[in-house]
């Protein structure tokens, strides 16, 4: 991935750049809107806490600016209303330092596949265990076997698979997957999406919702 | 001292004592002389009657020789006229020179020029009227003499009008402008000096240092009082807090030692070791030791947010149910891994006055802690449901409990129980007792399911 990386400190960088990621290194404000404008990032990783202005203020001026970049935020401000403000301010995900290198990793491909609706080798196909499920063919494969699922059942795993690993709940996957209909209906495409590509797949929290493992 | 330095702002204490005093000093003039002006109008009518009536028949006496001769007749008016004004020509409040009409049968001999030439009525006689003249207005009195067929009236100025006059107010206005210097000035003297207590305490106030918090010395004055008595109050609650600070701030010092003391030992292995496998392993350890570092930090950091005074914490009308579902499928992923099942048992939604954050905290802490307890193949139930009017959150897990001897025990910050193995900050529970505070909410222990595990209920409503 093509980072820019908008931070005080060095390391982080390094880090970045040692895990396999094209990284430009930006320190100030200014300067991070000329290297975002000459375009070609797959996210940002910003810090609030910069030497020459408000990162917030930055953040919305880059959201405005690029509404599709991806962005990532990583602050030492952890309450609530520090996220949900970020949250509202354009941010795409947000990181509570300190924090892993592998969870920044992490959450960065899951930024970029959420904002592109690839995976991070930039094809439309999400894997979970043995089951590939292709956005462009409109295919869900179990190992070499396809599995002929009803549109909805598509829609809904789609879903699952491309937020895997997190609980999606029932509010959401019915927003998502059937606007039109609600009460039982859920249950019913799910308890035949789950016939159609086995056990062990789709894990039920119950009284919340749904998550596919990877 | 700042309240000097904004007097033009704001409003004086001392201004509005002296004011009222103005105030009250002004209405017992205007009061004073109102009743001045009513006692002069009584008067003025009194002596009026009395002059007159003894001028009219001093006149008629005087007259009787002179029955038939006009001429002599109006000659002796004309010179009690002029005595009059002799005597009584300086204004007085109380005595004016009177005029004189004469009438002879009804022929009239001699009228002032001032009066109305009206020849008085039956009603007239012998009492006293106001003539209609313009002006200040004038007594008249009537006496007839039945001898002589004389009829006299005799009228004088009455001076009320000038009484009431903008020439008389210098009168009114003297004994006040007089009497304000002699009185106002002991007033300023005597407010000046009766506040000097509460300035007093502003000063003492002022003067203190941040550090010192001991509590003012008790006042002399009863008014006082209240005052000193509410600033110790808010001495003592400082001071407590800030010892509370100082421990939290020892503590969580010395939390972080054990941490940082695994962090240096491995960092320490790390350099020293040669074999590709003892680097690994004192990576591996710098990895935990850091996690664990980090995760202290961020419990620090909820305990002294979930701590804020929730006095002044403001509910808003929130989804509790959403909010736990919401906290679950944030914890679930983690408690799949390590093979621990958890489900909510609750209703769609249920909107209630919470604290967003805390109630987050509290959530959030509850259930990690029943999904780090809990082994392999456990079980974590969260429940919300109404018992007996009030709402109830209940988490329950199938770890090995908390004997009930130490259930309060935990709730103290940094406690671990003895002989656990999870790695964990010793903060969890104290950040939720306080989280539950927060909204209102009260944490009680109990066994789990069949005497197993431990069973968490948190009663909202409950006073904390």
């Amino acid at each position: 991935m093509k980072l820019c990386l908008v931070e005080d400190d060095l390391e982080l960088g390094r880090a970045l750049h040692d895990a396999g990621h094209e990284t430009i290194w930006v320190r100030r404000c200014a300067d991070a809107l000329y290297q975002v404008q000459d375009g070609g990032f797959d996210a940002a990783l910003l810090d609030l806490g910069l030497p020459d202005g408000d990162g917030m203020d930055l953040l919305r001026r880059l959201r405005r600016l690029h509404p599709a970049l991806p962005i990532l935020v990583i602050t030492a401000r952890d309450s609530l209303e520090d996220r949900l403000s970020g949250l509202d301010s354009g941010a795409d995900d947000f990181l509570v330092k300190p924090f892993a290198t592998r969870e920044l990793i992490a959450r960065l491909r899951a930024v970029v596949r959420r904002a592109t609706g690839c995976n991070e080798q930039g094809e439309p196909v999400w894997r979970a265990k043995d089951l590939v499920l292709d956005d462009r063919r409109m295919t869900v494969m179990r190992g070499e076997q396809p599995l002929a699922l009803s549109r909805t059942e598509f829609t809904l795993l789609h879903e699952l698979m491309r937020h895997a690993d997190r609980v999606l709940t029932r509010r959401e996957l019915e927003a998502r997957a059937l606007p039109q209909s609600e009460g039982p209906a859920l249950d019913v495409h799910m308890s035949n999406l789950r016939r159609k590509i086995g056990d062990g797949y789709i894990r039920t929290v119950r009284g919340v919702g749904f998550v596919v493992e990877r | 001292m700042i309240a000097r330095a904004r007097d033009g702002a704001q409003r004086s204490l001392f201004r509005r004592l002296m004011l009222g005093f103005m105030g009250v000093m002004l209405l017992i003039w205007v009061g004073v002389v109102a009743w001045t002006l009513h006692e002069l109008k009584a008067d003025q009518a009194r002596f009026a009657q009395m002059q007159l009536q003894t001028a009219a028949r001093q006149v008629l006496v005087a007259l009787r020789p002179l029955q038939g001769q006009p001429e002599r007749m109006r000659a002796v008016a004309i010179e009690l006229e002029q005595l009059q004004r002799e005597l009584h020509g300086g204004m007085s409040v109380l005595l004016s020179p009177y005029q004189i009409q004469l009438w002879q049968g009804r022929q009239l001999v001699h009228a002032s020029s001032r009066l109305p030439l009206a020849e008085p009525s039956s009603t007239d006689f012998d009492r006293l009227s106001r003539l209609p003249v313009d002006g200040p207005g004038w007594y008249g009195w009537v006496a007839a003499d039945s001898d002589s067929g004389v009829v006299v009236r005799v009228a004088q100025e009455t001076l009320f009008g000038f009484a009431m006059g903008w020439t008389s107010l210098g009168f009114y206005l003297l004994p006040l402008l007089v009497s304000f210097p002699f009185l106002l000035l002991p007033a300023w003297f005597v407010v000046r000096r009766g506040l000097r207590p509460l300035l007093a305490v502003g000063d003492e106030i002022e003067q203190r240092s941040a550090a010192d918090l001991s509590p003012l010395a008790p006042s002399a004055y009863r008014e006082l009082s209240p005052l000193i008595a509410s600033v110790n109050r808010l001495m003592a609650r400082l001071t407590e807090r800030l010892a509370r600070e100082q421990e939290f701030l020892q503590d969580a010092a010395h939390e972080l030692k054990t941490p940082l003391a695994i962090i240096q030992a491995h960092a320490e292995a790390l350099l020293g070791v040669q074999t590709p496998q003892r680097r690994q392993q004192a990576g591996e350890g710098l990895v935990q030791g850091l996690v664990r570092a980090t995760h202290t930090v961020h419990q620090l950091m909820a305990l002294a947010r979930s701590g804020a005074d929730h006095g002044s914490v403001v509910l808003h009308d929130t989804d509790l149910a959403q909010l736990v579902r919401e906290r679950i499928g944030l914890a679930a992923p983690l408690a799949l891994q390590r093979g621990v099942e958890i489900e909510l048992d609750a209703p769609e939604t249920w909107p209630m006055p919470l604290h967003r954050e805390s109630a987050a905290a509290l959530a959030d802490n509850l259930i990690d802690n029943a999904v780090k307890f809990s082994p392999a193949g456990g079980r974590v139930a969260v429940a919300l449901r109404c018992v007996d009017g009030a709402v109830q959150l209940s988490v329950r897990d199938t770890g090995p409990g908390i004997p009930p001897a130490l259930r309060a025990k935990v709730f103290e910050r940094f406690y671990r129980l003895p002989g656990q193995d999870q790695a964990g900050s010793g903060l969890g529970l104290a950040i939720a007792a306080r989280a539950a505070a927060c909204n209102h909410a009260r944490i009680r222990l109990a066994d789990g399911p069949g005497g197993r595990g431990l069973h968490v209920l948190v009663d909202f409503g409950a006073s904390p």
